[in-house]
């Protein structure tokens, strides 16, 4: 069953980039910053990135929290070559992307909303 | 929650189901549940009985040293999580209640945020089985005391209105 959910999750991960191939890697983690299951090339180091994520989604909800009463939609980061897209996946967990410039961000936000929609359902299984 | 709960054998099943369900979903080697003197009330993964009460008795030991240094640092609650990580395993406890501890070990195959999320399901739904021993007990102890308080004393009228004839 361990082995389904892990595999599950990484599958569901690779669907991203099979939807949205400008997507360069993506991870779930905890919203504590634990890796949970990752897609990640290689070169990416899978702690440093997830730790680094959960910094900026904690700092983006304290913000949110300072500013209005609403919930956190996503965090969404934008460089001159690259995007990186935090969403949550239920109270546990967190879908993390890191995507080329060239990916069209509606369709980006499309893909992993529908990822995110997977995870979840994994995880309550 | 100083004494002992008792389960009936249905909470004990469903107890046994939550802890190889929190095993089978997270690749851990063994799930423990023991009480705050590391007595085990289940266990899942871990087929030496000896192995399993040393574990057990020794997180006991870890979770009291730190509730320990939890009152020096001037906190009146103890620490909820542990986590020891080391080479090759890892040990992840969390506290049900104050009196019971649920301890996941594992190595580097588990993921450490599939054992977080998983222990803390496994933590909600044994804080319900445990609510509800402790209610049966509470209305055990209530029938304990109901009968120590009026039995003594009924059968006392009932003998000498039985001898008064």
């Amino acid at each position: 069953m361990a082995r389904d959910i892990v595999e599950s999750l990484e599958e569901a991960l690779h669907g991203l980039q099979e939807i949205s191939p400008h997507v360069m890697g993506s991870a779930v983690v905890t919203s504590d910053g634990f890796v949970v299951a990752s897609d990640l090339p290689s070169e990416m180091d899978e702690k440093k990135i997830t730790v680094m994520a959960m910094a900026m989604l904690t700092l983006a909800q304290e913000t949110m929290s300072e500013l209005s009463a609403s919930d956190l939609e996503r965090v969404l980061v934008e460089s001159k070559d690259s995007y990186i897209v935090l969403l949550n996946a239920g109270p546990d967990a967190v879908v993390a992307a890191v995507a080329e410039k060239e990916a069209v961000l509606g369709l980006l936000l499309v893909a992993m909303r529908q990822t995110v929609q997977r995870v979840e359902g994994i995880l309550t299984a | 929650m100083d004494e002992r709960l008792n389960f009936t054998a249905a909470q004990q099943q469903r107890i046994d189901d939550c802890l190889n369900t929190l095993l089978a979903k997270t690749r851990a080697h063994g799930v423990l549940l023991a009480d705050a003197t590391g007595q085990l009330i289940g266990k899942a993964g871990i087929a030496n009985d000896r192995k399993a009460t040393a574990l057990s008795t020794l997180s006991a030991g870890s979770f009291a040293a730190t509730s320990e240094m939890a009152k020096f640092l001037g906190r009146a609650t103890h620490f909820s999580q542990h986590f020891h990580e080391g080479e090759d395993y890892g040990i992840y406890s969390a506290t049900v209640n104050p009196s019971l501890l649920l301890t996941v070990t594992f190595d580097a195959e588990a993921k450490l945020g599939l054992v977080r999320i998983f222990t803390k399901r496994a933590v909600e739904e044994l804080e319900r089985i445990t609510a509800e021993a402790q209610e049966n007990q509470d209305q055990g102890d209530g029938i304990d005391e109901m009968m120590d308080s009026e039995f003594g004393q009924l059968l006392a009228d009932e003998l000498d209105s039985l001898f008064a004839e």
